[in-house]
């Protein structure tokens, strides 16, 4: 391929792109995301691929795409034009679904997905709930294109908005129209992104330096790693826009190690921009010039902080410093420096694409557009919805999510990762956006929801929390190493039963301290997990402390397991799935437990279905 | 590791400092942990004082300083899988490999860790065996999911 | 983000009530000191960049009816308008937080005592750790041996509660020129340096005193020496002597 020299060659190279992709043209698009490809998704794409070389008589284009959301059922297959979606399709599926439904035109019954509600078989992708109740702007396109080729994004208008911006906006104007957007950071604290901008651009300092943070540590939080892997030029040319916004030529991408794919298929697309101009010197006959290069983390929670961040690209240990003066002022080397995460650089060319007033039509007063979640936890539908601000969390988690599994209660619903908070049931009716999520005591965080059932231990949440945060604390400072240390160091003794009264009060106080003397934000928030369980599940503290139970049933030190011999029928399916033979019984006769070898796994009460494994 | 080997991924990457934590994944994921003579010498060829590349080299999970096992296994504490009940499947694991997180079985076998979330949330309980992702964990399919058999277990 | 950087000579600024003029970018710290007013630190020291991690001289600054706590040692003025309370009860919940953790992990430690003592703490709520214990990882050690000395000889190893400071693979260092500065700065003095026959014992190795062929004494270690010598591109003998008997005889 070579080098698109300027608008015009762009835009004659898109329409003979968009000639070639006839309007019945058959496209198979098998999900490559990280959760479909888990499930066997490369396998069916290779049976596919297989069947449609034999079929010869059919024009079929297969594509391996990025992740399309809906992880629950994968692997996923979707068959277009029509528009058809097969759920949890094996690579012996492959044969039927090109034979079938691609020659013949039927549809293949079993391959459908299911509506848990009306019972009913449903077959095309956009009519299903979890998509229906969605506005993908920004992870729509995932399931069209395959990550690795330009061509694909380019002909669904990819690098339009670069072009629209290079050709006829100032880079103020640039920025005065993501500001009339309303686009906020979507990596966490929802900073204004033109506020940052501007001051970047403004700071005195040569060179200024853009960064993509793709450090996504928020533990249930993934969307990030499919925006990346699924369509990674949309985040690059957002990176460019911003960049010739902010004046800078050298940007920065910081990825975490544990995203192989998503480094390999950003990797493909820096090497693709390059080759076509989008990156390099003269961008596109504007005269702009600009690269990118590649940082990778190497597992620190720590270094998704800016400032750690940064001092981690310049190869110094990733601990944050105060920022008293902030990095867009003083960041890599003491350069100015513009930070934004993966989700908002790929908000950005849809902003210069459909304009500022359509974009903010979308969303709330004060949060506008649309946010990505990662519905995960106990929940039926998990996967990544993508919602216009401001829909409430009853519509995310039953309307999309199709509520909770098994039957069970909601209890709460985490958001914010290690600096959020988790809601209870009587918030559910609130509206989802930045300002709310923080005035209930919570964050918008990344985007990670783990929505928790009546089996979920509140304090044992907590804990949970905490434990990960003293983990990955970096050690630097007082309050946040010693801090977390000796707060968990009491949530471990309540959950043992061993909570003393008062034990509830000194959390609240340390968490006071703790937020009020923490060097970054990560320790100034740590105590949230703390501090919002305690505020809507006090009773659970309580219950622990001063009845020395857990009435989840989680803390292994306040649970035991029996099994009532009136029920009992002796069938074996719990001596048989008891991994430390605590269990004992003759067939056809009621089994025991010996509480001395009993681990408290729990594996006997999921698994018996007569109902007698008690777990008092 | 052979000297030679070494630099050509530090040479891969321009010898640059800034790409020393890339550079440090290269040599965990070929050795499988950052041998001494090794850190040493990439100090020495990008003039980086050793105190602090040993500070770099013990501050991130991705890298070990002593030899892993010949499996890797990792289970994943996000939030996701914790609600899931990733706990008790790495308490399972424990008791059947006889090893904390964080350490190698005595035959080198197997070395098991854990991992805050590697975003792939759908799949919780998640463990991972030498990058094979094993979704849906449970205790009583450890050692399948090990490869280990055991006759009292069924999947 | 937005607020006005000042470039005018002197800025005003109100610390507990007295009214100074500072120059823009003077740290809160420094301000206080040249009124009297003293704020407890044990990271800070004047040859190094202000680090920030022990916390122990967080203080409340308002700006209008806005309040937000920051570390006296590395805030620097740069507007009008500032009032710093050292003193009031926020600011004195987190120094007491600070002390309280330190009081734990470092129990016999005189220095933390003598300051929680002074913020109103007889003794630390939490569990006590080793009574040995005496680092308080405030890296005052590993930034002056970096920023001042330029040897790179200690660092930080590990992270989170499992923070240490030492030599590389805690063997002997052989970028340690063995000039103890990092021991004299240590505030809770837990950097064991000895001297006999010549010999300093520092961070496990023993390093050979230089002897003074004027007044016989010993003065430097030989590898101290050396490296300033080279550093500085000195005349090779210029360290023959000790410091006290060249300034004696110039």
């Amino acid at each position: 391929m070579k080098k698109l020299n300027n608008f015009q060659e762009l835009e004659q190279y898109r329409q003979q792109l968009k000639k070639q992709v006839a309007a019945d043209q058959v496209v198979i698009s098998v999900c490559g995301g990280s959760g479909c490809l888990a499930f066997g998704g490369e396998k069916v794409a290779a049976a596919l691929e297989k069947e449609i070389k034999k079929a010869a008589s059919v024009k079929v284009q297969l594509k391996l795409t990025g992740c399309h959301g809906f992880c629950e059922k994968g692997p996923l297959v979707v068959i277009r034009p029509q528009g058809i979606l097969y759920t949890k399709v094996k690579p012996e599926d492959a044969a039927e679904i090109i034979s079938e439904t691609v020659v013949n035109q039927r549809i293949i019954d079993r391959l459908l997905y299911k509506d848990p509600v009306s019972k009913q078989k449903i077959t095309k992708e956009d009519e299903i709930p979890f998509y229906k109740n969605q506005k993908r702007i920004i992870f729509g396109s995932n399931g069209f294109i395959d990550p690795t080729s330009i061509d694909d994004y380019i002909g669904i208008d990819g690098y339009a908005a670069l072009a629209k911006a290079l050709k006829g906006m100032k880079p103020e104007q640039v920025i005065s129209e993501v500001e009339k957007a309303g686009l906020r950071g979507r990596g966490g604290g929802g900073f204004p992104t033109a506020l940052k901008w501007k001051t970047c651009r403004n700071a005195p300092g040569e060179p200024k330096y853009v960064i993509i943070n793709a450090d996504e540590g928020d533990p249930g939080a993934y969307m990030d790693r499919s925006v990346l892997e699924g369509n990674p030029h949309s985040v690059l040319e957002g990176l460019i826009i911003g960049a010739y916004a902010i004046g800078s030529s050298h940007g920065f991408i910081y990825i975490r190690h544990e995203y192989p794919l998503a480094l390999k298929n950003f990797q493909t697309a820096l090497a693709k921009a390059r080759e076509y101009g989008f990156l390099g010197k003269n961008i596109l006959g504007s005269g702009f010039d600009f690269d990118v290069q590649v940082n990778q983390g190497g597992g620190a929670f720590v270094c998704g902080e800016s400032s750690a961040l940064m001092a981690s690209i310049e190869g110094k240990l990733g601990e944050p410093r105060a920022k008293y003066v902030h990095t867009v002022e003083r960041g890599i080397w003491d350069k100015p420096s513009n930070l934004n995460n993966v989700e908002t650089w790929a908000n950005v060319p849809i902003i210069i694409n459909k304009g500022a007033d359509w974009y903010a039509r979308i969303g709330t007063d004060r949060s506008k557009g649309t946010k990505i979640f990662s519905l995960v936890g106990k929940i039926n539908n998990t996967g990544l919805v993508e919602v216009p601000m401001g829909v409430t969390l009853k519509h995310i988690v039953f309307d999309i999510g199709g509520g909770i599994p098994n039957k069970k209660k909601f209890k709460a619903v985490q958001t914010g990762g290690p600096s959020g908070g988790c809601l209870p049931e009587s918030l559910l009716d609130l509206q989802v956006d930045f300002d709310r999520l923080t005035d209930a005591g919570s964050m918008m965080g990344s985007g990670g929801m783990i929505v928790m059932d009546e089996d979920t231990c509140m304090v044992d949440v907590a804990r949970y929390f905490l434990n990960f945060l003293k983990d990955e604390s970096c050690g630097k400072c007082t309050p946040c190493r010693e801090g977390i240390r000796q707060m968990l160091a009491i949530l471990n003794r309540i959950t043992e039963g061993k909570g003393l009264e008062g034990d509830v009060e000194q959390l609240q106080e340390m968490s006071g301290g703790i937020m009020d003397a923490a060097l970054c934000a990560l320790g100034g928030t740590s105590p949230n997990p703390v501090m919002s369980t305690i505020k809507y599940f006090r009773n659970e503290y309580d219950a622990h402390i001063r009845d020395h139970k857990c009435p989840a049933g989680v803390c292994k030190a306040l649970v035991t397991y029996s099994i009532d011999p009136q029920k009992c029928i002796g069938c074996g399916v719990c001596l048989k799935n008891c991994s430390s033979g605590a269990i004992k019984g003759a067939k056809k006769k009621p089994h025991k437990i010996d509480p001395k070898k009993c681990i408290k796994c729990g594996i006997c009460y999921e698994v018996c279905k007569f109902g007698s494994v008690k777990r008092s | 590791m052979k000297k030679a080997a070494v630099d050509k991924i530090i040479d891969s990457y321009g010898a640059d400092r800034s790409q020393i934590i890339a550079i440090l994944n290269e040599v965990q994921d070929e050795e499988r942990y950052l041998p001494e003579e090794t850190l040493k010498h990439i100090a020495e060829r990008l003039k980086l004082p050793l105190a602090q590349l040993y500070s770099i080299s013990t501050f991130y999970r991705a890298f070990s300083l002593v030899p892993k096992g010949k499996h890797q296994c990792t289970v994943c504490m996000g939030t996701a899988c914790h609600v899931r009940g990733s706990d008790r499947v790495l308490s399972e694991i424990e008791r059947v490999l006889k090893v904390k997180s964080g350490e190698t079985t005595k035959d080198r076998e197997f070395s098991l860790d854990t991992v805050n979330c590697v975003g792939a949330c759908a799949l919780g309980p998640l463990v991972i065996v030498d990058k094979e992702y094993h979704g849906g964990a449970s205790p009583n399919q450890v050692p399948t999911i090990l490869g280990k058999s055991k006759p009292t277990a069924k999947k | 983000m937005s607020h006005q950087v000042n470039t005018a000579s002197e800025i005003k600024v109100l610390i507990d009530g007295q009214e100074t003029r500072v120059k823009p970018e003077t740290t809160i710290l420094r301000a206080a000191r040249t009124l009297g007013i003293s704020i407890p630190t044990l990271c800070h020291h004047p040859a190094v960049e202000p680090y920030g991690a022990c916390r122990v001289c967080t203080v409340e600054l308002k700006r209008g009816k806005r309040s937000r706590m920051v570390t006296a040692c590395n805030y620097p003025l740069r507007e009008e308008g500032l009032e710093i309370l050292t003193q009031s009860e926020r600011a004195l919940r987190a120094r007491r937080l600070v002390l309280e953790l330190l009081m734990a992990r470092c129990p016999e430690v005189k220095v933390i005592r003598d300051m929680a003592r002074e913020a109103g703490l007889e003794k630390s709520r939490y569990p006590q750790g080793d009574t040995k214990e005496r680092c308080i990882l405030c890296g005052l050690c590993v930034n002056i041996c970096n920023q001042v000395v330029g040897a790179n000889a200690i660092g930080f190893s590990s992270r989170g509660p499992d923070r240490k400071v030492g030599t590389p693979f805690l063997e002997n260092s052989m970028d340690c020129i063995g000039c103890g500065a990092c021991s004299f700065a240590c505030p809770t003095q837990c950097i064991k340096m000895t001297e006999e026959n010549g010999v300093r014992k520092i961070w496990g190795r023993d390093f050979k005193l230089a002897v003074c062929p004027v007044c016989g004494n010993y003065y430097a270690p030989i590898e101290q020496l050396e490296k300033i010598q080279k550093q500085v591109n000195l005349p090779p003998d210029h360290f023959k002597v000790c410091f006290t008997c060249r300034g004696l005889k110039l």
